[in-house]
């Protein structure tokens, strides 16, 4: 057995208990919600129920970064009386147990106890993989962020004030970034400069912190590390002038456009119109909304609009002007006619889907005073969601469509001012990365994620009755890559002419099922330098 | 063949010297003591020579490697017992034993159960359980049984009961005797370090005062009382003459470099008409003189 192991085994033997309990408190948490969610919560005590897990995973949160602090502190680098120090265990050897110690303990451990909620949940390998991936993931940020405050703290009181201190630093370096107090007007691409750098910073300096106080014990120069990369952030912020090329701040994401021969190919994005705010003319940033259609996507599959980078230039200047960056519309549900495509009902033939993104020009103001023609050069960010068809149930109370990890029960239907309300608990599978990058491509930029999207479609076939609702949602809470959740369907009942007036057919609903589809992220796509032209109006 | 060697070594904590210039040599095979009063930089020179401190300036070697290069090879065979040391005071013995031993190839399980009878310490009994005495010999215990070249002790009598002490010094010896072993300690318990040490050094405010045999140490120092009997008397201290002081006919004083002809020399020039006799000392009462004279020199002039 390597002394490596023997001290890992010694830290396995002394934190047995509290990480026991904290992987219990895990457990509890991921099992409580998810016991309580398929419990016909109502929509009253759904609000309660996020609170709870909010809190109670805060708290598991927080004790496992309390916990990873102890791992660090039980062999002192600080403290000279440590015992370890005087006996034969060289700096690496214990670097090395302590960063197995916290694999074990912060990433394996977890996942075996949650293994069996996940398995109960009927999540397949890959699912079983990606929230494997995701729990360990999440953990690793909160043990390093307490390894490297831990590694230059010798006693429990320092540990819980620097903890504390240490939420000073989001902001500070959101400031560095660029992101709050961005110069109005400013060059964004060196702003995207920046957050590029200070990002970096980010990621390099605490494991350089921890790695360099286990190997020398300097904890001085520790500290000189700390405030040299604080010092730098804010010297980047404030002096750096050289734009890094974007195919550097950007690796992995620009890079990527729709591939030759590729259905991507015959999508074609259209800005219908733009509108600028006139509520607020004299605010700190006004709102410019660009409304456009997309057309030509594959069948089964919509094209959701992430994201628009781009600058537009006004006839006869010469100068870039005011730049956009902005986030697209996700909250508009699937479109109505790809969730036919995909449930297989007869559909009409293509009409563009509609997008909106709104976005904020860098420049204070927007000259509205006259009209102008104004050209408009943009990447476009967006994601291809592909659709399937996961099964149907029959419209009744207590129904349940079961597949893979996704459960879908009928909790309720009743009748709500001449309108049917089918009540929804669903249960899934939901590890971010995996509906965000779900064909898990290695060219396709994976920083930003889309989730998942559903609809359903309610069908009487003897009727020939279809209709896709609206869903509402009640709540939803996650939970260890577990998103549950309820919802209601608002739709018209079939109505058949009656004395007249159109009635509700009775005992439409025996025959009736409900379809599930679901919209997954296939792939993302940048598209460059696509012009639009269009007429600025004045306000 | 020195086991430790210091050159010009020195440890600064931000404007405190604690250690200035420090020159020692501790023979392989001795017992050697560190001798000094609190705050003399007795536990920074260990820790130094530990590298649980980076010196500021100078260079200490141990086994003959530079200190801030000892690596796993070295410190199995440095063995390190301190009174501020924490142990791991959730273990049991037998787990703190257990989990010491894989470190050490030499680990002698033999030594080892016979140390755990000699020093009559409970193995299943939790280290935070324990009295000072016992964690003192159980740490001792940790740090023996793998019959360590170098054995580093700092303050290991601190808060101990006369009886605990005894037990510790005569573990000490009995090991000692059986290899061939360096004991470095560092005490202001002069009676154990008396009966341990072959070789003492005193510090002072952080500067080395000496550092010799115990027997040429205790050979050198006399208590000195020159009775006078009539005749002219000069109270002049010789250069070597500490704590002079007269009663009536009697004058006494602490001579540091001892030799009766030098000395009674020196006495029938300052008191030509007097009977002088030598008293010799105990290590104590050498410590305490020291001790005193350091603060004498200290003591500004007004």
């Amino acid at each position: 057995m390597s002394l490596t192991w023997h001290i890992v085994c010694k830290d396995l033997r002394r934190m047995w208990l509290p990480v026991s309990l904290w992987l219990l408190l895990l457990l509890a948490y991921t099992a409580l919600l998810w016991v309580r969610v398929g419990a016909n919560v109502t929509r009253g005590s759904f609000e309660g129920l996020g609170y709870f897990a909010n809190t109670w995973g805060v708290i598991v949160w927080l004790v496992g970064l309390i916990l990873a602090a102890w791992l660090v502190m039980e062999d002192s680098l600080v403290d000279t009386q440590a015992f370890w120090l005087t006996r034969p265990i060289s700096n690496v050897r214990l670097l090395g147990a302590k960063v197995v110690g916290a694999l074990l303990m912060f990433g394996v451990f977890p996942v075996l106890v949650l293994t069996p909620v996940w398995l109960v949940s009927g999540f397949s390998f890959r699912e079983w993989l990606w929230a494997a991936a995701e729990i360990a993931g999440n953990q690793a940020k909160f043990t390093l962020a307490a390894f490297a405050i831990a590694s230059v703290t010798a006693t429990s009181g320092q540990f819980l004030m620097r903890a504390v201190g240490a939420v000073l630093l989001p902001p500070y370096v959101l400031y560095a970034m660029g992101r709050i107090r961005y110069p109005l007007g400013g060059d964004a691409q060196l702003v995207d400069t920046w957050h590029f750098l200070v990002l970096g910073l980010v990621i390099v300096m605490p494991p350089l912190l921890v790695a360099h106080q286990f190997l020398t014990r300097n904890t001085a120069r520790s500290w000189m590390i700390f405030g040299g990369a604080l010092t730098l952030m804010l010297a980047v912020r404030l002096a750096w002038p050289w734009v890094i090329p974007a195919g550097i701040r950007h690796f992995g994401q620009a890079a990527y456009y729709p591939a030759a021969g590729t259905s991507d190919e015959g999508l074609k994005f259209r800005l219908e119109r733009v509108t600028v705010d006139p509520q607020r003319p004299e605010s700190y940033v006004q709102n410019v909304t660009l409304h456009g259609t997309v057309t030509g996507a594959a069948p089964n599959s919509f094209v959701r609009l992430n994201w628009i980078v781009g600058h537009w230039q006004r006839a006869g200047e010469d100068n870039p002007a005011d730049r956009i960056v902005g986030a697209g519309d996700a909250l508009a549900g699937p479109p109505p006619q790809a969730v036919r495509q995909v449930a297989g009902l007869p559909g009409d033939k293509e009409t563009p889907l509609e997008w909106v993104v709104v976005g904020q020009p860098w420049n204070r103001l927007v000259d509205q005073t006259e009209p102008k023609q104004v050209d408009w050069e943009t990447d476009v960010h967006a994601t291809v969601m592909t659709g399937r068809l996961l099964g149907e149930m029959p419209l009744r109370r207590g129904a349940e469509l079961r597949v893979g990890s996704s459960t879908t029960r009928i909790a309720d239907i009743e009748w709500r001012e001449g309108r049917t309300v089918v009540r929804l608990e669903e249960r899934d599978a939901w590890p971010t990365g995996l509906v965000g990058s779900y064909r898990g491509r290695t060219d396709q930029n994976t920083e930003r994620l889309r989730p998942a999207e559903d609809a359903f479609v309610v069908v009487n076939r003897s009727l020939g009755f279809e209709t896709i609702p609206s869903p509402d949602e009640i709540g939803t809470v996650w939970a260890s890559a577990i998103v549950a959740g309820q919802r209601e369907l608002v739709f018209d009942p079939p109505t058949r002419e009656i004395d007249g007036s159109a009635r509700e057919i009775p005992g439409w609903e025996v025959g009736a099922v409900i379809m599930k589809v679901r919209f997954l992220p296939d792939h993302r796509f940048t598209r460059r330098h696509e012009t639009f032209s269009f007429q600025l109006q004045p306000q | 063949m020195n086991i430790i060697e210091t050159t010009n070594l020195s440890r600064r904590y931000w404007r405190t010297e604690a250690l200035r210039g420090l020159n020692l040599a501790v023979p392989t095979g001795s017992v050697f003591a560190l001798l000094g009063a609190n705050g003399a930089g007795k536990t920074t020179a260990i820790k130094v020579l530990m590298n649980l401190l980076t010196p500021s300036a100078g260079e200490a070697r141990v086994l003959g490697v530079d200190s801030r290069r000892l690596g796993e090879r070295e410190r199995a065979q440095i063995g390190y017992v301190s009174e501020n040391q924490k142990l791991p005071l959730w273990m049991t013995i037998r787990q703190l034993l257990d989990y010491c031993r894989p470190f050490y190839p030499t680990w002698d399980p033999a030594l080892e159960a016979r140390l755990l009878a000699q020093f009559d310490l409970p193995p299943d009994r939790k280290l935070k359980n324990l009295s000072r005495g016992m964690l003192m010999k159980a740490a001792l215990l940790s740090s023996l049984a793998y019959r360590p070249k170098l054995l580093v002790l700092d303050e290991p009598f601190s808060g101990l009961d006369p009886l605990v002490r005894d037990e510790v010094v005569r573990g000490l010896l009995e090991a000692s005797a059986q290899g061939d072993w360096t004991v470095f300690v560092s005490s202001h318990d002069i009676e154990e370090v008396e009966r341990l040490a072959d070789r003492i050094a005193l510090l002072e405010a952080g500067s080395l005062k000496f550092a010799e045999a115990t027997e040429d140490l205790l050979s050198r120092f006399r208590r000195i009382e020159v009775t006078l009997q009539g005749g002219p008397a000069r109270l002049e201290p010789a250069a070597n003459w500490h704590e002079l002081e007269r009663q009536g006919d009697l004058v006494r004083f602490v001579e540091s470099r001892y030799d009766r002809t030098t000395t009674e020399q020196a006495c029938r020039e300052r008191f030509p008409e007097a009977a002088v006799k030598a008293h010799p000392m105990t290590l104590r009462e050498i410590f305490i003189t020291l001790a005193r004279a350091g603060r004498v020199a200290k003591t500004p002039v007004a």
